[in-house]
Formats: structure tokens, C-alpha cells, sequence
């Protein structure tokens, strides 16, 4: 074997009679550590089975990544003669080695996994329907029994929420109005005039916003703005145990957070939701007046003609619904947060998907609904 | 000895407020330096203006010789990767498991291969006495004086030449906190770290700092145990004759 084979920055053979040295040197830190382990590997495949003696004393630099590079060369018994103090002490702080084995992970068949996993999932989702019912008792009686003593209804927290979650709201909700009111217009205008049908665009317009769009953009509006909020907001009490100091204290949480978010919302969105219609109303107008030439005393008589009290009604009614749909999930996740910072974030996610998850499913069923009661 | 860290005759203020008048300090090489003072007073502001995370409105802060703030950006990351910080809540990053928060710092910054980042990460873990089924968890599953372990793992990743501690024994049970401090001096003696506590526990000022920095009134004032026992600042005089402080001197002798 060449004798300058192995040879490197860090690491030197050395031969003296019969004896052999590794001799070490340069900076032994976590930087370098990289080559080093490449040289100890290469050296050691080169040196075989060979006994050699490690030389220490020249290294710079060594740091606790060194060090434990260094263990691999050295035999296990005894430091070797040739090493300062402050390499022996360093050696002798760390830890054994021991490699570090990750824990196995118990191993399902795929297509167990599988059928577990869709189980646990119909399970939890059991579950889960099961406590919202719970919930909703709960959050029930809190109402029922605020009766009896009405300052237990919390008026100042009630109209807070109303003000955050619906008077704030007004300026992107009365937007969003005008633009889906008016592409609404614009498409049933563009398809109408095939069949100069154009002032049934106004009918179009009228009943979709009126009896659908209006509230449910409104409803996907305030469950990402409010319903969000309120689990965020339920979220950080429950980690910092502010849910629990209540309870200590012999306050009520349901009473106290949750009710006034409900009442507070439930005012909130049927206000939006007619003035979304009313807004979208006015949208429409803009748009026949641009593209079907329809002037506004036009617009306004054929709107009269067309929107009915049960219309209006029918969209209106959904609000409260909703709203309830929205602050009970919002806050159910919200309490349901558990110990650490990071579930806010998820939770905060799912309450918003299934706040316009349910919401729309029962927009389909209150459609069902009407249809078969002939509204 | 040089300062490996000089402020000089900084001065922060936010809005109208003024935490730190016309403070200046050294962290010498090879020193524990204590930093103490009232809640509220502004250890945690001290520490991260060292850091470089909040420019002083006034003055400088030279990290060895050259002004940490006039730094570009690949300069002071450079230098940053010399330090090794512990935050007030551990900051462990909570989508990571305990063993890739500390492998993190080694994986971005070195090349070596992954098994030997997982056996130097848990080799860090073994050093400030964790066990290695903490490696596998999540930080939201530990106790606070294991995220406080865990924390002091990572900041040893790189195995930096100045440590910079905020409140490390603050989470802890007398023992771990006894520890904590043996540990802290290991690191000081074998490896001959320079440290920086910020830290409420009179033991760890009594048994492991060489100097003590106490900010009274916006200012600071340093020098050893003897010298600090000795000031004739009412302040001072107040922190260092309290009950818990004399406990923890009468200990020591």
C-alpha cells in the first residue's frame, strides 16, 4: 500500500517502524465535518484490520461534531496516550455514542390501513355530529335559562359582535353584492337577447339575488370573516386557559362567550342580507341600464312586478339559520382547540369549511323544502 | 482579553419611550456574562439588539470590532452562524419533531450526510439530558423543561462560540434547573463557550456567571459578584440583599 494514500487536510498515515499513526490535525468542527467523515471512512477501509494509534495533540480546533467523529477512531477502552487535556475532557463530557435509531413505525397492510382509516373517519365524524348536537343543547339551555335573570344575556358583548361581525362587515359584503348582481345581469342579458327576451333579465336577476345569491353570499362571507374569527378567538382563550379560569371562577363559558357570539351573529347576517339585496337590487340596475338600455324608473317597476313578499321571505328566512350554523361551528371548534398554538391554525380552517359546507347544504335542503311546499 | 460583543453607548427607544439610555457592555471571550434587571426593564430588548434583530435608535453594537448593524446581509448571516440563541419559549419549531429541530440548523448550513446529522442531533439530545424517545415528539408534547432542553440542543447545533440564553432555568424545577447550570458550565469549561444568561434565578447568577450586567433605570451596570455586592446603587443594593439572593449566596459558601 502507498504510503501517502488516505492522506488528507485532516487526517495523515504515518508509519514508524513497526508501529502505525493516524495523525490528526486542522479544525475538527461541525464545518469541516463533512470531509472529515468521508477521510475516517476512507482511511478505515484502507487500514483494514491493521492496529494503529491515534495522534491528537495537532488538531486546531475541535468542537463537539469533531468529537464525535473522533470517537469513531479510537478504541473503546482507553483514551490514547497522545491527546491533550482539553481533547480528554471534551471526550469524556459527551454522551456514549450510540447511533441513533428511528422509531420503527408499526407497518399496516395498505389495504388494512385503508379500511381502518375510512372507519376511523366515519367514527370520529359520528362522534363529532353527536357533540355539536350536544352543543347546540347546551348553548339551548344557556338561553332558555337566561330568562329568568335577562342580564345573564350579556347586552354589551351581544351588540360587539353584532358591530364586528356585521358592521364592519358592510362595506365588502354591499361589494360583493354589486358584482354578483351584476354578473348575474350581465349573463342572463347576453343569453335573453338570443331570444329578445331582454326584460326577463330583470326577472332573472331579481329572483336569484332575492331568493338565493343574496344570502349566501352573504353567509360565505361572514362564516370566513366571523366564523373564522370566532374560533381564532375561542382558540387563544382555550390555550392560554382562559376558558378554564373562567370556569374556576364559576362563570359560565357558554354563557359568556359562546351565546353572545350566536345571538350577536344571528342579529347580524338577516341585517346584511337585506341590505345585500338591496344593494345587488341596485347593481342590477346599473347593468340593464348599460347593456339592455332600461332606464332606472323602468328598471324600478319591473322589480316591483316581479319581487313578492314570499321571495324576499323565503331569502330572509335562511339568514338567522345560517348565521346560527356559522357562530355554532365557529365556536364549537373554537372550545375544541386542544393545548397547543398550532391546532389555532387548523382549527381555524376546518371551522370555515364547515361552516360553508353546511351552509350550503342546507340551502339545498331549504330548496327542497320550498320546491315540494310549492314556495 | 478582546469583547467579542461591544455595545456602545446604545440607546433604544420605542415611540416616546426610552428603555435603554447611553448603555454600553461588553461580552469578553470565554466569560458567562449575567444579565439581570426587573421584568420589564429590558433584558429581552438587550438581548435582541446583541442579535441584531432590533436596531438601537442611538449608538452601536461591534461584534468583534466591526459594526454588527453596517453589516450586509451575508455577512451578519455568517456571523449569526456562529451564535446559538435560546428564546424565552424555547421557539422550537412546532411542525417539526424534536430531533429535525435540531438537525435543521446542520442540514441548511452543513453538507454531511443525513445519518450523521441525526446521530450528531441525537448526540446533542444525550448531552442536555434528554432521552432518546423525546427525539421522535412533537414540540407541543413536551413538558417546559424539556422544550427548554431541547431548545439549548439547537442552540448547541452548530456548535457556536457564543451562547445566548434567555431565561433558561425560568421553566424549571430546582433539579433541572441544577442541571442546566452544571450544564451550562460544562459547555463553558470544555469547549470554552462564551454565554450570555438573561435569567430571574439567583443560583445560576451565584454559581455559574463570572459577571453580572443589571440594568437599573435604563442604565447598566457590571462587574463581578464581589463588585456588584458591593455597589452602593440603592437598586442594586435592593436586588442583591432580597431573601432568595442571600439563600443562594449562603449556598455557595
Amino acid at each position: 500500500m502507498d504510503d501517502s494514500s488516505g492522506n488528507s487536510q485532516f487526517l495523515e498515515v504515518e508509519r514508524k517502524q513497526d508501529k502505525t499513526y493516524l495523525v490528526l490535525e486542522g479544525d475538527w468542527t461541525v464545518r469541516n465535518a463533512a470531509p472529515i467523515e468521508q477521510d475516517i471512512e476512507r482511511v478505515k477501509q484502507d487500514l483494514g484490520d491493521q492496529q494503529f494509534e491515534v495522534v491528537g495533540d495537532h488538531i486546531a480546533k475541535l468542537d463537539t461534531s469533531g468529537a464525535l467523529l473522533l470517537k469513531k477512531l479510537l478504541p473503546k477502552e482507553t483514551l490514547p496516550p497522545r491527546l491533550t487535556d482539553k481533547q480528554r475532557s471534551l471526550l469524556k463530557f459527551l454522551p456514549s455514542f450510540s447511533e441513533y435509531a428511528p422509531p420503527k413505525e408499526q407497518g399496516q397492510a395498505p389495504l388494512v390501513a385503508f379500511f381502518s382509516d375510512i372507519g376511523k373517519k366515519t367514527y370520529a365524524a359520528r362522534h363529532f355530529l353527536w357533540e355539536i348536537f350536544v352543543f347546540i343543547g347546551r348553548i339551548s339551555v344557556c338561553f332558555a335559562g337566561n330568562f329568568l335573570r335577562p342580564r345573564a344575556f350579556r347586552l354589551p358583548s351581544v351588540v360587539r359582535h353584532i358591530d364586528e361581525a356585521g358592521f364592519r362587515a358592510l362595506p365588502i359584503i354591499g361589494l360583493l353584492a354589486v358584482l354578483i348582481s351584476m354578473v348575474i345581469t350581465y349573463q342572463g342579458a347576453t343569453q335573453l337577447k338570443k331570444f329578445g327576451a331582454d326584460i326577463y333579465t330583470i326577472d332573472l336577476t331579481v329572483i336569484s339575488l332575492l331568493r338565493e345569491m343574496g344570502v349566501l353570499v352573504t353567509a360565505i362571507m361572514v362564516a370566513g370573516r366571523s366564523g373564522s374569527a370566532f374560533a381564532a378567538e375561542l382558540g387563544v382563550m382555550k390555550v392560554r386557559e382562559e376558558v378554564n379560569a373562567l370556569r374556576t371562577m364559576g362563570l359560565d363559558p357558554i354563557e359568556l362567550l359562546v351565546l353572545p357570539r350566536v345571538i350577536g351573529l344571528v342579529i347580524a347576517l338577516p341585517l346584511l342580507t337585506f341590505l345585500a339585496d338591496l344593494i345587488g337590487l341596485a347593481g342590477g340596475s346599473i347593468m340593464s341600464l348599460s347593456l339592455l338600455h332600461i332606464s332606472f324608473h323602468q328598471y324600478l317597476l319591473r322589480v316591483q312586478d316581479v319581487a313578492t313578499p314570499t321571495m324576499f321571505f323565503v331569502g330572509m328566512i335562511k339568514a338567522p339559520v345560517f348565521a346560527f350554523v356559522i357562530a355554532v361551528i365557529g365556536c364549537y371548534q373554537g372550545l375544541n382547540v386542544s393545548g397547543s398554538a398550532e391546532d389555532i391554525g387548523k382549527t381555524t380552517t376546518l371551522s370555515v369549511v364547515q361552516a360553508i359546507f353546511v351552509v350550503i347544504m342546507s340551502d339545498a335542503l331549504f330548496s327542497v323544502v320550498f320546491s315540494k311546499a310549492g314556495i | 482579553m478582546s469583547g467579542l460583543i461591544e455595545l456602545q453607548n446604545v440607546t433604544n427607544r420605542f415611540g416616546s419611550q426610552v428603555v435603554h439610555d447611553d448603555v454600553s457592555l461588553t461580552l469578553e471571550e470565554n466569560q458567562i456574562l449575567g444579565l439581570v434587571g426587573g421584568s420589564g426593564s429590558g433584558k429581552s430588548v438587550l438581548l435582541r439588539t446583541m442579535l441584531g434583530l432590533n436596531k438601537p435608535s442611538q449608538g452601536k453594537v461591534l461584534v468583534a470590532g466591526t459594526d454588527l448593524y453596517a453589516l450586509s446581509q451575508e455577512e451578519r448571516l455568517e456571523l449569526q452562524q456562529k451564535w446559538g440563541v435560546l428564546f424565552q419559549n424555547g421557539a422550537l419549531f412546532s411542525g417539526l419533531s424534536v430531533l429535525d429541530n435540531i438537525a435543521m440548523p446542520m442540514r441548511e448550513h452543513t453538507d454531511l450526510s443525513p445519518k450523521a446529522i441525526d446521530n450528531l442531533a441525537s448526540l446533542k439530545l444525550q448531552m442536555v439530558g434528554l432521552e432518546a424517545e423525546a427525539a421522535g415528539k412533537f414540540p407541543s408534547a413536551l413538558s417546559g423543561g424539556m422544550v427548554t432542553r431541547a431548545a439549548v440542543a439547537r442552540a448547541m447545533a452548530l456548535d457556536p462560540e457564543i451562547l445566548f440564553l434567555d431565561e433558561p432555568t425560568g421553566a424549571l424545577d430546582p433539579t433541572a434547573a441544577g442541571s442546566v447550570d452544571q450544564l451550562m458550565h460544562s459547555l463553558h469549561d470544555i469547549l470554552g463557550l462564551s454565554i450570555l444568561i438573561i435569567t430571574h434565578d439567583p443560583n445560576t447568577l451565584v454559581t455559574v456567571c463570572d459577571r453580572i450586567a443589571m440594568i437599573v433605570d435604563k442604565k447598566v451596570e457590571s462587574g463581578t459578584l464581589e463588585e456588584m455586592l458591593k455597589s452602593t446603587n440603592p437598586k442594586i443594593q435592593e436586588y442583591f440583599s432580597s431573601t432568595r439572593f442571600k439563600a443562594a449566596l449562603s449556598e455557595r459558601h
